[in-house]
């Protein structure tokens, strides 16, 4: 990133490869695998990061850099289409909500259109993603997919260890149901 | 994200199976269009700079007006400053001859002749070929020294002189009345006039600017001396002239040459 902020644009090619499957991959769950959101969020991410290029401090580690933009991107997002913030949708009302969105994908995932076994898998995996409150899926994609420790998602999103371990704990335990469904 | 990456950030609530299970799985990428697009804008973010950095190191630094003209405003301001400083610096030529104009305004008399005993005005007329410092211009008195030594030096000697003169002038009417009460028999009257004295020491001075002194120059000198009643220093003048010239007594009026016999 430095040597991009001081206009090489190869550097920005290597950085792009390196992480542009995991933060489209990123988006692209948190919308629900509405891929012209993921692509339009994608792009404002990478847009964000040109734009910053000269700006740009090595404070910390890029991918942490990377994904505070993609998470504050995602928030913007989640205010703009659903008119709250991420740290509204944890109480227990919404945990109550989301378990049964899982039960509901649970039973969808049965659709015979599903050809394949791994496209039932990956149907049935993002299905029960989808229905993970935002903050566990959050907590679950930032550390899949951003590959962040647990401390830097605490850092990230200005929680405590405990409750990114809670968020996480949560997260596997409402997708390794649906994996042990598949098997 | 590599499988490396994703098992090097472990955490302890991880599960390996669906993290496994996950990664089969997730395997989306950005379409084509979008890394082109995405990378399309960072080359023109970089191009744009770079295009900008070779623009600024190509194109000299902009100067203004102020800053490309003040090393010659800078110039002629100091050239200016010189020149109204030597013009209103004051000439050492003019110093001197500025004391002597004053000599007319510090004289109380302004007709010595007519007023004059005899034997001044026979001193006086003795130097025919100087005119009266009071009827000669200024240029004309300075000029004799001015063309011997053109340096300052010699004005500065005038200055002193002049300014010498001035000393005898104001004391020249008492020197008058001495000279009167101690040598009676003197031929010169006692009626002579500051006005005189002043005239015939200016004279006196004048001449001495004119170095070297002729002969006549000398005797008229004597004269103008005895004239205003200075005797001790028409006696010195005299003794000088001798000293230069054996027959200085030659050169004396007649009238003086009785008494210059009288001067060992």
């Amino acid at each position: 990133m430095r040597a991009y902020g001081q206009g090489d644009a190869r550097a920005f090619e290597v950085l792009y490869a390196r992480h542009k499957a995991a933060t489209y991959r990123y988006f692209l769950r948190h919308a629900g695998g509405d891929a012209a959101t993921a692509d339009e969020l994608h792009q404002d991410l990478w847009l964000k990061v040109i734009g910053a290029r000269e700006r740009y401090e090595a404070q910390a580690k890029l991918s942490t850099w990377l994904y505070t933009l993609a998470r504050h991107r995602m928030v913007d997002h989640w205010r703009s289409r659903h008119g709250m913030a991420l740290e509204s949708l944890e109480d227990e009302a919404i945990v109550m909500q989301a378990e049964e969105s899982v039960a509901a994908a649970r039973a969808g995932s049965d659709d015979p259109l599903h050809a394949t076994v791994d496209a039932e898998a990956r149907q049935r995996l993002f299905a029960a993603l989808a229905d993970v409150p935002p903050l566990q899926r959050d907590a679950f994609l930032l550390h899949v997919e951003g590959g962040l420790s647990l401390e830097e998602i605490a850092g990230l999103t200005a929680a405590s260890g405990e409750t990114v371990k809670s968020r996480l704990r949560y997260a596997y335990r409402r997708l390794r149901a649906a994996l042990e469904d598949m098997t | 994200m590599s499988n490396h990456e994703r098992e090097g950030s472990r955490t302890p609530v991880a599960d390996d199976a669906l993290d496994r299970a996950w990664q089969q799985v997730s395997d989306e990428q950005p379409p084509p269009a979008l890394d082109a697009a995405i990378i399309a804008a960072a080359h023109k973010s970089t191009q744009g700079s770079n295009e900008q950095a070779q623009a600024n190191r190509a194109r000299p630094p902009y100067r203004s007006w102020l800053t490309r003209w003040q090393p010659l405003a800078a110039a002629a301001a100091v050239a200016g400053l010189a020149f109204v400083l030597v013009q209103s610096l004051p000439r050492d030529r003019d110093v001197a001859p500025s004391l002597r104009m004053e000599e007319p305004a510090t004289t109380p008399a302004a007709a010595p002749e007519k007023t004059g005993s005899p034997a001044a005005r026979e001193a006086i007329e003795a130097k025919s070929a100087t005119p009266p410092a009071s009827t000669v211009p200024r240029e004309s008195v300075t000029a004799p020294a001015v063309a011997i030594d053109q340096k300052s030096e010699a004005d500065s000697v005038t200055a002193k002189r002049a300014t010498e003169v001035d000393q005898r002038q104001l004391a020249a009417p008492e020197t008058a009345g001495r000279a009167a009460s101690a040598a009676p028999a003197a031929p010169v009257p006692a009626q002579t006039t500051a006005a005189q004295a002043a005239t015939a020491t200016a004279e006196a001075a004048t001449r001495d600017n004119a170095a070297p002194p002729d002969a006549t120059d000398r005797a008229a000198r004597v004269a103008a001396l005895y004239a205003v009643g200075d005797i001790d220093g028409a006696a010195e003048a005299l003794r000088k002239f001798r000293a230069v010239d054996p027959g200085a007594d030659s050169y004396l009026p007649e009238s003086l040459r009785a008494w210059a016999r009288t001067v060992e």
